[in-house]
């Protein structure tokens, strides 16, 4: 007797770690001052979310059952600080909307480039 | 990841506030050449950056699609986690004070790293290494135009 199985689409279904890589990527190039998110030399830094790939964003495990988010960014020549605080600020709030909020660990920022010419 | 690690001279200190327990923000060297590039580059009497082969190589890379103008020719940096301190190269315009002109260089490399960066600057050493006469790119394109016919008629 044939053992039937899963839909094809339910294997494609986005797990928390990738949820919330997608809730992250989003919520950081929604900041103003965050030009784009990049995958990074090789590809290192990008999360596939159910068949959709998400370049700018790695999820690792961590031992608490959150995972550390690692973003990198191309932004505009503005205060890093602030700006860091601001995309940090913003996913946190996007993982709350999610109900992601218990999975979300540490947010790192990786700077990879700057677009623009500084204002005057 | 190639970023805001200790090299050369520049000292590492604890308590970075590029650091917090929200988690870790690393600023990639290119960034702060970039930074310190187009700083340099705000300031009246500065021509150009970088000698005159990295000046050359950089019109080449241009012109073939491969570079772009806010590149970090003629600035090197050396970033800490807190300090960074920077090189830089420039072609000066004929007529401007070197003296004031290096002394404005310096302040606003300093001033915009450290505002957009947040690294304070501890050195920004500068080398000018040519002056820039009205006329010079005239002079050389039409030298150019010149070795091109030649070249054709050979």
């Amino acid at each position: 007797m044939a053992v039937p199985l899963a839909p094809l689409s339910a294997l494609r279904e986005p797990t928390p770690r990738a949820r919330l890589a997608r809730v992250a990527v989003r919520a950081a190039r929604s900041v103003d001052g965050v030009v784009e998110t990049r995958g990074g030399p090789g590809g290192t830094h990008i999360t596939d979310c159910g068949g959709e790939l998400l370049p700018g964003v790695s999820a690792t495990a961590a031992r608490n059952g959150r995972f550390d988010l690692e973003l990198r960014l191309v932004v505009r020549a503005v205060p890093l600080h602030e700006l860091a605080e601001r995309v940090r600020g913003r996913v946190a709030s996007a993982a709350r909307q999610a109900d992601l909020a218990d999975r979300l660990g540490p947010v790192s920022l990786y700077i990879d480039d700057v677009e623009e010419p500084l204002a005057p | 990841m190639a970023g805001s690690t200790t090299s050369g001279g520049v000292s590492e200190q604890d308590d970075s506030p590029l650091e917090s327990e929200r988690g870790r923000t690393t600023i990639a060297d290119a960034v702060v050449v970039k930074v310190a590039s187009i700083a340099a580059r705000e300031v009246p009497g500065v021509h150009a950056l970088g000698g005159g082969a990295a000046r050359a190589l950089g019109a080449v890379t241009r012109q073939v699609g491969l570079g772009d103008a806010g590149g970090g020719q003629g600035v090197s940096v050396e970033v800490g986690d807190r300090e960074a301190a920077v090189d830089v190269t420039v072609v000066v315009d004929y007529g401007e004070s070197i003296p004031e002109v290096s002394r404005a260089i310096r302040e606003n490399v300093a001033k915009r790293i450290e505002g957009i960066c947040g690294l304070k600057v501890t050195e920004v050493n500068l080398a000018v290494n040519d002056l820039y006469f009205p006329g010079d790119d005239e002079d050389e394109q039409g030298q150019s135009e010149s070795s091109g016919q030649q070249t054709r008629v050979a």
